[in-house]
């Protein structure tokens, strides 16, 4: 099992609150913890709206750990969700990965999120090509009659490179540059029913975040997986995540891990073993919550064999 | 459409040979090539160590994916091959590819001891092995061909070990004989690096696609045959439910590109002919319908097979295979024994100068 | 007078092929020499949808840049603000602002290529007056603890961004060509305005750009005036041949032609497909252009002092010039002309003082 850490970057000083996560995170990266994730807030003055942004000032003080970023897709143009993150994959030779956070916390129709996750992940695996979706039309001048979802220009004509172009208007372009990886990772939240559906058939990964109880986050997990198996999705192809707060010798609750460094290894590969999850990410609240290194040494060790 | 090489380095290469090869490489991911694979042969046309070519051409470039071309995992048992790409993976920061073959000659199996009828079974076995392996953390696997680990019995196919507290660290556990092992390390990639399945056989390749494995065409197939193959490929993915953005199809192309066209043909083609004369002369069953195996010419395999002679002579072509296969990665054999290192730079010069640019947009 | 070097593309064009991870690898150790060699920023600058991989997202950039830099000003030159949600834009310039501890410059421009508008949803015409509405939006966002804006292209009501930039705000300025619409449009709306120059590269726009600013009321003390310059300055007068024939004419062909910057026809009505041979006079061999030896070049940049800039943006970069040559055209630049533009332009000021 990969383990992760998230933060909320909110807090009082939007300075403070910042460099200690990216103290957390430099450090995670040197303990060996496999994953950072932040995502996209704008509630108060240390909230971070761009987490691919906050990222990238990560990518070049972090060798190895992976980079992922929640993001909305509300007040997002999914062109510039492409080109952002393709730009954070070469800027970390690759360790960039997406989530969508579900729609219903949006205020969103499912139908947007997943039409969104499947331009963006077209975008960053195709060259030219256009998209006609209910949400989404790329470039924006494709016509009603186009076909719905991605379509590739058909061969024809006398091919002419794109610097001896002149003032010309194509109707399909390419996303450059493109990601290190041919396709970063995509997540979706999976709280809405139809989404968790959609992403079950599609091969989406899953994501579940801190604030489902952790009862409902195994059922949704083994829901999930019910319906992957029967679609002919192979388990190595995707990475479930579960996110979830710990409290180093303190107390858990239906929401969060507690207990010592043994309990913690119980209460975590019991439920990896009921849910088949690939990745927990330790949700941070507070340095209290317990010491990054004694976790690394202690408990990560021994989620791995 | 991302670019790369493939480099089948047989045991006259093996000195001067493999260093010119690395040198290529070098001049490849200095110019933003995307990829370079190395064939795997036990005898002439390819190296028997392709493991420790990828993890050299790694440690000495920066930014090129590297990888196997056709690893064939039963000649050995996968987990070492599992563990030989891993290691690959972190050396390289996760840049490695793994393409995988079912098997292309039979004294390749003789010698290793390793049955030629099974090939296809025990190659399926392997690649959800070797996959299961690397994303699963401590499993068992119980095949017709393998076990893992050895001698474990149970229902076939692979699950992840049940867990019944206490935990108890494995350096405290003692010698007990383990019903199911963790591979480490873990490959950087996630969820794991790329997996290409060579094959001719229209249900290997279907199977790759049901799987949502990538898929590569070797250079023997025609244009059109490559677009009949990719097609098979293309519907039984959708028959699975799954998206071509899911997967990579490489294709494998002998190339050889310089500012003139005539004189590229006129360089190229002593170093083809020994290539195709080779290639019929151990031609196996699944290959026997292609047309290069038979009734091509040298006229008719310029035009259907080799992409030679200047970039606008070729791009066409491959333009063509792009917009209507789909085709995302271009594999393009450059170096060709009796072939020299400078023409060879040359070749690759252009082909990220006049080609790559030309594909990507 | 800030000197800035730049602005970087990330380009990796047909003539020059790279990794784009190894020219992001770059990007930093650039922007490390610059900050040492006394620079005071660093420019970016994007395109989206171009097959050599141009740099569609400035922001994100200099945000990994800020981490590696201490002092220098971190520019975008320019932003092509119509093509994004200005909103989002300045959201994340507010990250930028304070991960930078206050360095962020804001530079936008309009962008011109028809496909960058259409790619991301925006339709075609009035540029020029979605920049200036845009920037509007960005000020206020910048500003405004809580702001509404009903535009005609634009409409928020009672939008506060909770994320605050350190600079309040940070520096904005209009980045342009040469086109009358940017100078007096800049000048009308008190806008800072970075050029560059008039048509033969000249110091006369800026007196366009003031008479529209003192027309509209403005204080003429209160307008900024920046300049990008191209300058190719090495030690030796074949060095710079080298460069100019090698790296510098072809790249001006793709810019020009590929790009659209130049709808010149042939005469049966096609677009032409090579630059005509006099445009290398009269942008190499102009003799307004910084391109020669650092005494050449200390000579050429004498109109320049003579503009009163605030800003300047030396263009040391190209999509294909080579790394080690930007690197020595930078330390040459730094070294033998930069101490000098700084001490003329000085005792200009305290002239007119």
């Amino acid at each position: 099992m990969r383990v992760g850490l998230s933060w909320d970057l909110d807090g009082d000083d939007a300075g403070a609150a910042w460099e200690h996560v990216a103290g957390e995170a430099v450090a995670a990266d040197g303990l060996g913890y496999d994953s950072i994730w932040v995502s996209e807030s704008r509630d108060d003055a240390t909230s971070c709206p761009s987490p691919v942004l906050w990222l990238t000032n990560l990518a070049r003080q972090t060798n190895t750990v992976q980079l992922r970023a929640t993001r909305r897709v509300t007040r997002a143009n999914p062109v510039r969700v492409a080109e952002e993150l393709a730009v954070l994959d070469v800027f970390s030779r690759g360790r960039a990965g997406l989530a969508f956070a579900a729609a219903s916390e949006q205020g969103v129709p499912a139908a947007q999120v997943h039409e969104t996750l499947e331009f963006v992940t077209h975008a960053w695996a195709v060259d030219e090509f256009r998209y006609r979706g209910d949400f989404v039309r790329f470039p924006s001048h494709t016509p009603d009659d186009a076909p719905r979802g991605v379509t590739t220009p058909q061969p024809g004509g006398t091919y002419v490179p794109q610097w001896d172009w002149g003032p010309v208007t194509p109707d399909f372009l390419a996303i450059t540059p493109k990601p290190y990886n041919a396709r970063p990772p995509a997540y979706a939240e999976i709280g809405d029913d139809e989404t968790l559906a959609w992403a079950a058939t599609r091969g989406v990964s899953p994501l579940v975040v801190a604030d489902t109880p952790t009862a409902e986050a195994i059922e949704r997990l083994i829901r999930y997986r019910e319906i992957a198996d029967a679609e002919g999705r192979v388990r190595a192809e995707i990475e479930p995540v579960l996110e979830r707060r710990i409290v180093m010798d303190g107390r858990g609750d239906e929401f969060r891990f507690g207990g010592g460094s043994s309990e913690l290894i119980d209460e975590i590969r019991a439920l990896a073993a009921q849910t088949a999850i690939a990745h927990l990410v330790w949700r941070r609240s507070s340095p209290a919550d317990g010491d990054l290194l004694r976790f690394a040494s202690e408990v990560q060790p021994m989620l791995q064999a | 459409m991302r670019l790369g090489l493939l480099c089948g380095l047989g045991p006259e290469s093996a000195n001067d040979g493999y260093e010119s090869a690395l040198g290529q490489i070098d001049e490849a991911d200095r110019l933003g090539l995307d990829f370079v694979l190395f064939e795997e042969h036990h005898g002439a046309r390819g190296c028997p160590a392709v493991g420790s070519l990828v993890t050299a051409a790694a440690a000495r470039t920066s930014a090129i994916r590297v990888g196997a071309a056709n690893r064939q995992l039963t000649l050995e048992y996968p987990t070492n091959v599992a563990e030989d790409f891993a290691v690959a993976d972190i050396i390289s920061r996760g840049r490695v590819v793994l393409g995988v073959s079912p098997g292309e000659r039979k004294a390749e199996f003789d010698a290793a001891g390793v049955s030629w009828d099974d090939r296809e079974e025990s190659f399926r076995e392997a690649v959800e092995l070797v996959r299961t392996l690397w994303t699963q953390g401590a499993v068992q696997y119980v095949g017709e061909h393998y076990q893992f680990p050895l001698e474990v019995e149970g229902q076939p196919g692979w699950r992840r070990q049940p867990y019944t507290p206490p935990f108890v660290d494995q350096w405290r556990r003692g010698q007990a004989k383990p019903d199911y092992l963790p591979m480490l390390p873990r490959p950087v990639q996630w969820p794991h690096p790329p997996i290409w399945v060579t094959g001719w056989k229209r249900d290997t390749i279907e199977w790759a696609a049901t799987r949502g494995l990538g898929f590569r065409c070797s250079s023997l197939e025609t244009d059109d045959e490559v677009r009949t193959k990719i097609g098979w490929y293309s519907d039984a993915l959708e028959a699975a439910g799954r998206d071509r953005t899911e997967v990579d199809v490489a294709l494998t192309r002998e190339v050889f590109l310089a500012a003139d066209g005539d004189e590229a043909r006129e360089r190229a083609l002593p170093a083809l002919r020994d290539h195709v004369a080779a290639i019929r002369a151990e031609a196996i069953d699944e290959q026997a319908d292609l047309a290069i195996m038979s009734d091509l010419d040298e006229q008719a395999l310029l035009d259907r097979c080799f992409l030679v002679g200047t970039p606008f002579d070729v791009l066409d072509r491959i333009k063509s295979l792009q917009a209507d296969s789909g085709v995302t990665h271009l594999a393009c054999r450059v170096w060709l024994p009796g072939r020299e290192h400078f023409e060879t730079l040359e070749c690759i010069r252009l082909l990220a100068s006049q080609l790559h640019t030309r594909l990507v947009a | 007078m800030e000197i800035i070097v730049g602005p970087y593309g990330m380009q990796s064009p047909h003539p020059y092929r790279r990794p784009h991870v190894e020219l992001y690898d770059e990007l930093i150790v650039h922007a490390q020499r610059a900050e040492e060699l006394g620079f005071d920023g660093i420019a970016l600058t994007e395109h989206s949808f171009w097959y050599d991989g141009y740099c569609p997202s400035l922001l994100p950039t200099l945000a990994a840049v800020s981490q590696h830099t201490e002092r220098i000003k971190l520019v975008t030159g320019a932003l092509l603000l119509p093509q994004h949600d200005p909103l989002k834009v300045a959201e994340e310039a507010a990250v930028v602002d304070r991960l930078s501890g206050g360095r962020l410059v804001l530079g936008m421009g309009a962008g011109y290529r028809p496909e960058e508008f259409l790619g991301h949803g925006v339709p075609e015409g009035r540029w020029g007056a979605r920049l200036f509405e845009a920037m509007e939006v960005v000020r206020l966002a910048l500003t405004e603890g809580t702001f509404s804006f009903h535009g005609d292209f634009y409409d928020y009501d009672k939008v506060s961004l909770a994320t605050r930039p350190v600079q309040n705000p940070p520096p904005l300025w209009v980045c342009a060509g040469f086109a009358d619409w940017s100078a007096k449009g800049s000048g009308r709306r008190g806008w800072a305005y970075c050029t560059t120059g008039d048509v033969e590269g000249g110091g006369s726009i800026f007196d366009l750009y003031e008479e529209a600013a003192i027309a509209a009321g403005h204080d003429r003390a209160s307008m900024k005036r920046g300049l990008f310059r191209d300058v190719l300055v090495m030690p030796s007068e074949h060095e710079v041949t080298a460069i100019a024939e090698e790296d510098f004419w072809p790249a001006f062909n793709d810019q020009f032609l590929g790009f659209g910057f130049l709808k010149r026809m042939n005469p049966d009505g096609e677009q032409i497909t090579e630059l005509p041979i006099e445009l290398k006079d009269m942008f190499i061999h102009n003799p307004r252009n910084a391109v020669g030896t650092p005494e050449s070049v200390r000579e050429q940049m004498k109109p320049v002092i003579e503009m009163d800039l605030d800003l300047l943006i030396v263009r040391t970069i190209w999509a294909n010039f080579k790394h080690e040559r930007t690197l020595r055209t930078m330390e040459t630049f730094a070294n033998e002309v930069m101490p000098h533009l700084r001490a003329e332009s000085r005792r200009r000021q305290e002239q007119e003082r």
